[in-house]
């Protein structure tokens, strides 16, 4: 999907149609989710800061993610391109990979044809702009949906091809063109590295002689396999999940141990309300903490027996919180739960009351009352009263938890990092303890 | 302090006193071993914070004195050392050890970090070692380890009218051992030591002969031949058990014990995640074993057996239900139970002096 976000505003206020839109939250440290293609033409780019967006583009329009409207719209997604005959991977919220069935070999006009219709019966679903790849790889369909997607020339955004084809033993020459930054896995960090050893473009590292490649490990292996095509992952329908997880970047660093134990203890309230959407429990809690220096720790517990139960995590999360301090300040707190399954077996206590709560039924007359009176009517006690509710954000459940567009999905515990990592548009602080705090207590009238 | 010994009696009596050492914190010496050194009396000792190891060694004493030395290296040093006699010279911080043609300089601990053990005075009871280690064998495994239920983590003594009773129970399964006869505490005073502690104690109870036990007011002291072993009393508060044990059971499975354990021990190797119960089924004449873990695969297989009462299916983890079935001594299981949904208990056929409780698994 072109700018999916910033599109899918367009789509719900057409008064936007043609403006510079920008989707992204506004705190201090809030970055551009989103941004539509006129706001390309001022120079703004996806996981830029809002503030630096908006000084290259003051006239922008700036809209805050609704994330709840983005998964419906992928849901439409999914459906449009499930209507094929053929399996369809979900990439991400406005990406996705349809392995058609019977059509290799089909001839590159008759694969046009295909990527026209695709596009089509997208655009006409969804009804938000689309563009389609055509390849015999996952990483070739991808960069030939990207070299289908419209651009900016002279400020303005020109319309792209909308479909492209790269058609069977066109592979490598298409490739070759792009630079090593547009394969995946090759960050800003790893493209440096590479440019200061001479390798601009996917035909440079192809080039490399397996000698030097040897020399630089399983990732450069990888990279050059894939400049050579080699591309073995399959489109699976659904991928597992390896781990699920939140965080969150607070405008201000947090410095009181006691505020960072909160902020936890909100983000396993949303972390354990993602397992139950998925259907699953984790065996073991991750903690991430990057420190105001940017500094990065991340902690690790196995539990007793899985979970999907906020208390549970929660306790885990903060005990985990113990081992390795706030320090100076933490500007990011993140929970991941990994070891995921599906509820099994649950051993039985002698004691009645479940030697514990029974965290399952609980967490199940939780949802229940979310469900019915809103995410803020039932939260963890020890957020109750540190409210300054200025506006709740949507997605209460899972606070921190946007991710940036295209990143809605768990993220792979082995999954390489990638500029844009950094979820965006979250909820400030306040908004956060507002979200489960509100300082009324109790469940809210229906 | 200066000594000679023989290299394996010498390592026997570090090993001991290290398993007390090994899990000190750093308040405590880090691992350190005290060694003190009277006449031809070496007395080794380590202590953590739940109990202290005491043993005592006749070596060739060449100067008196003391010291703290790093256990485990100590230990494995002299382990390494060729076979024969070891020589040991403890001077300010350093310690020489030598054997045959090699020798090391080890850098000690500062004594004063070694916490000294509380000296217990009073009349020792005497119980019999090797039934007393078969009880604890059979109870202290069910004790939690899971630190975070500290109160879980011990094993309750109890004064019964007519003997010694030790429970321990991890909230899943319980498991209690009566032992008719002996009388180490006061009547009506009940304990809970720490179940780390007493499978140490079981550890070094050998076979026959006589265990010296002295309950104080807050430690508790084990002396079996030249072992000492004191342990810290956690408190006297257990959670009440009693009420766990229905007057009867309307369902009664007896099984051969051994081909019973080698069935479920067999279903076990299907329990990769810890996740994958084994099926129980009870029918007249057998019982049937089932075990299937989603992505490794299903295993069965089905004993004779006799059963009176309702057909029913149940789920255990199959590691709990191993344990409850080892600790029975006679050569047939009798497992009774109500509910399906309850606690079975598991017991010898013919004596109630051990029982024990699990609670089964739910299967989704």
């Amino acid at each position: 999907m072109d700018c999916f976000f910033a599109s899918a505003e367009v789509l719900d206020d057409p008064a936007l149609a043609g403006l510079p839109v920008l989707v992204g939250g506004s705190g201090p440290r809030s970055v551009v989710a989103s941004a539509s293609y006129e706001a390309r033409g001022y120079g703004v780019r996806s996981a830029m800061p809002m503030a630096e967006a908006l000084r290259r583009c003051p006239v922008a329009v700036v809209r805050q993610p609704r994330m709840v409207r983005y998964r419906e719209l992928s849901a439409e997604l999914r459906a449009a391109l499930e209507s094929f005959d053929g399996v369809v991977e979900m990439a991400g919220l406005d990406e996705a990979y349809l392995e058609v069935r019977g059509r290799a070999g089909l001839g590159p006009r008759a694969e046009r044809a295909l990527g026209v219709a695709v596009r089509a019966l997208v655009q006409r679903r969804v009804a938000l702009p689309a563009s389609v790849g055509l390849g015999s790889t996952k990483l070739v369909s991808k960069l030939a949906a990207g070299a289908a997607k419209p651009r900016v020339a002279r400020r303005k955004p020109v319309p792209g091809a909308g479909v492209v084809v790269v058609p069977a033993g066109a592979e490598l020459a298409f490739l070759w063109r792009h630079p090593v930054g547009a394969l995946p896995g090759v960050g800003g960090a790893t493209a440096s590295l590479l440019r200061r050893n001479g390798v601009e473009t996917v035909r440079d590292l192809a080039a490399l002689p397996a000698s030097v490649v040897e020399v630089g490990g399983r990732h450069l292996t990888q990279l050059h396999e894939m400049a050579w095509g080699v591309d073995p992952r399959p489109v699976v329908a659904e991928r597992v999940a390896k781990s699920i997880s939140v965080e969150h970047t607070w405008p201000v660093d947090i410095v009181a141990f006691d505020e960072a134990e909160d902020a936890v203890t909100s983000l396993a309230d949303g972390l354990a309300g993602r397992l139950r959407d998925a259907g699953l429990e984790a065996r073991t809690v991750q903690l991430k903490v990057r420190y105001a220096d940017f500094r990065l720790a991340t902690r690790a517990r196995t539990l007793a027996a899985p979970t999907a139960a906020a208390p549970v995590l929660a306790a885990a999360g903060r005990e985990l919180l113990v081992s390795v301090g706030v320090g100076d300040g933490v500007r990011l707190l993140g929970l991941a739960g990994t070891g995921l399954a599906a509820p099994t077996a649950r051993q039985l206590s002698l004691d009645p009351r479940g030697g514990g709560p029974d965290w399952r039924a609980a967490s199940g007359v939780l949802d229940a009352v979310r469900q019915r009176f809103g995410p803020g009517a039932l939260g963890p006690a020890r957020l109750l009263g540190t409210a300054a509710p200025e506006g709740r954000p949507e997605d209460q459940r899972a606070p921190g938890s946007h991710p940036q567009e295209g990143e809605e999905r768990p993220s792979r515990a082995d999954r390489l990092p990638r500029k844009g990592d950094h979820p965006t548009d979250r909820p400030t602080h306040a908004q956060r303890r507002g979200a489960l705090g509100r300082g009324e207590g109790g469940v809210a009238e229906p | 302090m200066r000594f000679r010994a023989e290299r394996d009696a010498l390592a026997d009596a570090l090993g001991i006193a290290t398993r007390a050492a090994a899990r000190s914190g750093p308040s405590l010496g880090s691992g350190g071993v005290r060694l003190d050194l009277h006449g031809g009396d070496l007395v080794a000792l380590g202590t953590d914070a739940e109990m202290s190891l005491e043993v005592s060694l006749v070596v060739e004493g060449a100067r008196d004195g003391g010291g703290v030395v790093p256990g485990r290296l100590v230990l494995d040093l002299v382990r390494a050392l060729p076979g024969g006699v070891v020589h040991l010279d403890a001077e300010g911080d350093e310690v020489h050890l030598s054997g045959g043609r090699s020798s090391f300089t080890v850098r000690c601990a500062p004594e004063a970090e070694f916490a000294r053990p509380p000296v217990l005075s009073g009349e020792a009871v005497q119980v019999d070692a090797a039934a007393f280690a078969g009880a604890l064998r059979q109870v202290v495994r069910a004790a939690s380890t899971d630190a975070l239920r500290a109160s879980l983590t011990g094993v309750l003594l109890a004064a019964e009218p007519t003997g010694i009773r030790l429970v321990a129970t991890d909230s899943y399964r319980l498991s209690l051992r009566d032992l008719p006869g002996a009388t180490l505490l006061e009547e009506g005073r009940q304990v809970v030591l720490p179940a780390h502690a007493l499978a140490e104690l079981a550890r070094l109870l050998p076979g026959p002969g006589a265990l010296d036990v002295l309950v104080g007011e807050r430690e508790a002291l084990f002396s079996v031949g030249k072992v000492r072993l004191l342990s810290r009393i956690i408190g006297s508060d257990f959670p009440n058990y009693q009420a766990l044990f229905p007057p009867q059971y309307p369902n009664r499975l007896v099984v051969a014990k051994e081909p019973f354990l080698e069935a479920v021990r067999r279903m076990r190797l299907l329990n990769r995640d810890q996740a994958t119960p084994v099926r129980v089924s009870l029918h007249e004449d057998r019982v049937e074993l089932a075990a299937s873990a989603v992505d490794v695969g299903q295993g069965a297989e089905d004993l004779d057996a006799r059963y009176e009462g309702e057909e029913a299916a149940m789920a255990f983890n199959p590691t709990f239900l191993i344990e409850g079935v080892e600790g029975v001594t006679g050569d047939e299981v009798l497992i009774e139970l109500s509910d399906p949904s309850k606690a079975v208990l598991i017991r010898d056929v013919s004596s109630v002096d051990y029982r024990y409780i699990l609670m089964p698994v739910r299967v989704p």
